[in-house]
């Protein structure tokens, strides 16, 4: 188990989820609620996998309900970051957690707020 | 010239007395610094004296550590069956209780004649002549040493009563070391007691477990028949805890004292301990519950938390020749009912956050519903509201198929979500089926999402678990499933569901990385909530791991 783990809030602040890169493969893991980033760790297949995500590479951010864009049959967040670099991600446990990292990562960056969010068949 | 030699044997007699008093000095020395016990000491050293001022009878009385009566009484010169006949053994009346009083040496040429003397008890041996000396050591009195009948009817002499100071100069450093040895043994033993008491209130979760050990332990130390603790409940004050000398006293464990009319009643209110010498003759004791306990004498301490009486220590009848206790036994039983008075205040205040805890969880559980049933399932309702405008205003055939695939995809997604929300909050499978299948199916859906192995493995012989059981494990294991994606890269995961011994248990164990228990923090990996569900239940929540060898998780529910 890393050191973080043992982090008070570590509760509160951390998710189990499936994400998906582009539309590689998906991993199974730990979203980590940092300051300034979004922290993805797990393992796949080929081993263990880390992917920093900083909240101010976020361009737009949605919920994806489309069969497409489902992680192991449950809605997922699409995250649109700088580059055409598009990551979805979906919580494993936890009924509303989607919508808590949805409104943690808003309340990052204050400048985002009411211009990118959850827009059901905004993709369609 | 005739008187010369007559003078010259008379002084060789004399030197060889001395020489042979001195022989037997020395050698009463070097036995006495070969001993090792205390009554052993003290019977060489009254064999001494008697043996070297002549004395057919002598005795040695060490004075107690209250300085009013005699603890121990050794003598030489008195057999057995007269020691028996003349029963008792003195209390330190009379002669003895002048030499008791006043530390200083005390010669008679017939005890009888001494107007302080109150006599012997019938079948005590004739006794005139008689030497007393005290104890004392750094002006400290620990008892005398009494020496009478000189041989050839004739009184004590200076030499015999130096002698005797000297030997008693001897048996005050043994009794004072033995009082040391016995002092430092005492403060150990209360030391190591102490300690398992505050390791236990660090690591002990059940009250029950620490009031009993707490009892237990101040039992033993204070040396008493029975040790109680009783808590108020309400207007109540009940017995949490009793230990006698073979052990935990179950049968008496929840049973109510009179708080109105009884001791412990009144140490609670006035919150101050007090020790009973005569349960009888205490009017403020309830004659009934102490005749039901069998009690003689009492010590009664307070549990005080934040200025609040929360309960009393009691303990009964102190071993040994004397049953009442003493101002140390108290000064003990306020430092235990001290400890016992943290362990209940913990308890309440666990059980407080516990209660807590739930309530939070049960909100934020609600509110998270809430806005998944209006964010999701409502603007899913809206959609398909959306959806169908769009197939009524379709102008095509080809527009009319494409907007009502679009809806229909829409309604899927929903129906699922719905039932998926419907699984979390409670699956059907666990209600309909039992905690087997709802756990086939959750590890079923874990592997198919997560891509990580699960081996699930009951044996259970068949019949449903009582519903609390199933719906504590289900969530523990589901919980447990959640850790490994989140902490423990794991690769494989094994679960076995078993009952024997009137228990359930569920063990999970999983291939992944591990941690150290010692050093990682329960809140920070969701077990505090697993182990509050097992303890509700009575059940335990064990963890075993280290860092590159796997967790095994065991979680354990008692079927009553």
């Amino acid at each position: 188990m890393p050191p973080s783990c043992g982090l008070a809030d570590d509760a509160d602040m951390s998710y189990a989820v499936l994400w998906s890169e582009q539309e590689g493969p998906a991993h199974a893991g730990k979203l980590e609620l940092s300051a300034g980033s979004l922290v993805l760790d797990g393992v796949n297949g080929s081993g263990r996998i880390r992917c920093d995500l900083p909240i101010g590479d976020i361009m737009a951010l949605r919920i994806g309900r489309s069969r497409s864009e489902r992680l192991g049959g449950r809605p997922a967040l699409v995250l649109q970051l700088t580059r055409d670099r598009v990551v979805r991600l979906a919580t494993l446990a936890g009924i509303g957690a989607l919508h808590e990292v949805v409104d943690h990562i808003s309340g990052r960056d204050h400048s985002r707020r009411g211009v990118a969010g959850t827009r059901p068949l905004a993709s369609r | 010239m005739s008187l010369a030699p007559a003078r010259s044997r008379l002084d060789n007699d004399r030197v060889s007395t001395v020489e042979s008093r001195l022989r037997r000095l020395v050698e009463a020395g070097i036995a006495l610094s070969s001993e090792l016990s205390l009554d052993a000491v003290l019977q060489r050293i009254v064999e001494a004296a008697a043996d070297l001022t002549g004395a057919r009878y002598a005795a040695l009385g060490v004075i107690d550590q209250s300085g009013n009566a005699l603890e121990r009484f050794l003598t030489t010169g008195v057999d057995a069956e007269t020691h028996a006949a003349i029963g008792d053994l003195p209390r330190g009346r009379g002669i003895l209780g002048v030499l008791i009083k006043e530390t200083v040496p005390l010669r008679l040429h017939d005890i009888a004649e001494d107007p302080r003397s109150v006599g012997f008890p019938p079948n005590h041996p004739p006794m005139r002549s008689f030497l007393g000396v005290p104890i004392l050591l750094r002006g400290v009195a620990y008892g005398n040493l009494y020496l009478t009948e000189k041989e050839g009817g004739e009184d004590f002499t200076d030499e015999d009563e130096d002698l005797a100071m000297l030997l008693a100069g001897q048996a005050a450093v043994a009794i004072e070391n033995a009082r040391l040895y016995e002092s430092a043994t005492r403060w150990s033993r209360q030391l190591e007691s102490l300690h398992d008491v505050v390791r236990a209130l660090g690591e002990e979760t059940d009250l029950d477990q620490l009031l009993e050990l707490i009892s237990a332990r101040l039992r033993e130390l204070v040396d008493a028949r029975l040790a109680l603790i009783a808590l108020t409940k309400g207007d109540e004050l009940r017995i949490a805890a009793a230990t006698g000398e073979d052990g935990p006293h179950v049968e008496l464990i929840g049973q109510s004292l009179d708080r109105k009319h009884s001791k412990s009643g009144r140490v609670l209110e006035r919150r101050q301990s007090v020790r009973v010498n005569s349960i009888l003759d205490d009017p403020e004791v309830n004659q009934e519950e102490a005749r039901k306990l069998g009690a003689r004498t009492g010590l009664y301490a307070p549990l005080i938390a934040h200025g609040r009486s929360i309960g009393v220590v009691v303990l009964h009848d102190k071993r040994g020749p004397d049953a009442r206790f003493s101002d140390a036994d108290l000064r003990l039983t306020e430092i235990f009912a001290a400890r016992a008075a943290i362990a209940v205040e913990l308890s309440e205040r666990v059980a407080r956050d516990a209660l807590q805890r739930m309530v939070n969880a049960q909100e934020l559980e609600r509110r998270r519903l809430a806005r998944e049933l209006h964010d999701e399932t409502g603007q899913a309702l809206t959609s398909v509201l959306l959806g169908l405008k769009a197939v009524e205003d379709a102008g095509s055939e080809e527009a009319l198929r494409s907007a009502a695939a679009e809806l229909r995809e829409l309604v899927v997604g929903t129906l699922q979500d719905v039932r998926r929300l419907a699984v979390e909050l409670r699956p059907k499978a666990l209600d309909d089926f039992g905690i087997v299948p709802a756990l086939e199916r959750l590890a079923h859906s874990f592997t198919e999402q997560t891509g990580i192995e699960v081996d699930l493995e009951a044996t259970l012989a068949g019949g449903r678990l009582p519903a609390d059981a199933e719906t504590a494990l289900y969530r523990v294991v589901q919980e447990s499933l959640t850790n490994v994606v989140k902490h423990a890269g794991a690769r494989r995961i094994s679960i076995l569901v078993t009952a024997r011994d009137g228990a359930v248990a569920a063990v999970i164990e999983d291939d992944g990385q591990g941690f150290d228990p010692g050093s990682t923090r329960e809140e920070g990996i969701g077990l505090v909530g697993m182990r509050e569900r097992m303890a509700l239940l009575g059940g335990r929540l064990e963890i075993e791991s280290r860092p590159g060898s796997g967790t095994t998780i065991l979680a354990e529910v008692p079927l009553r």
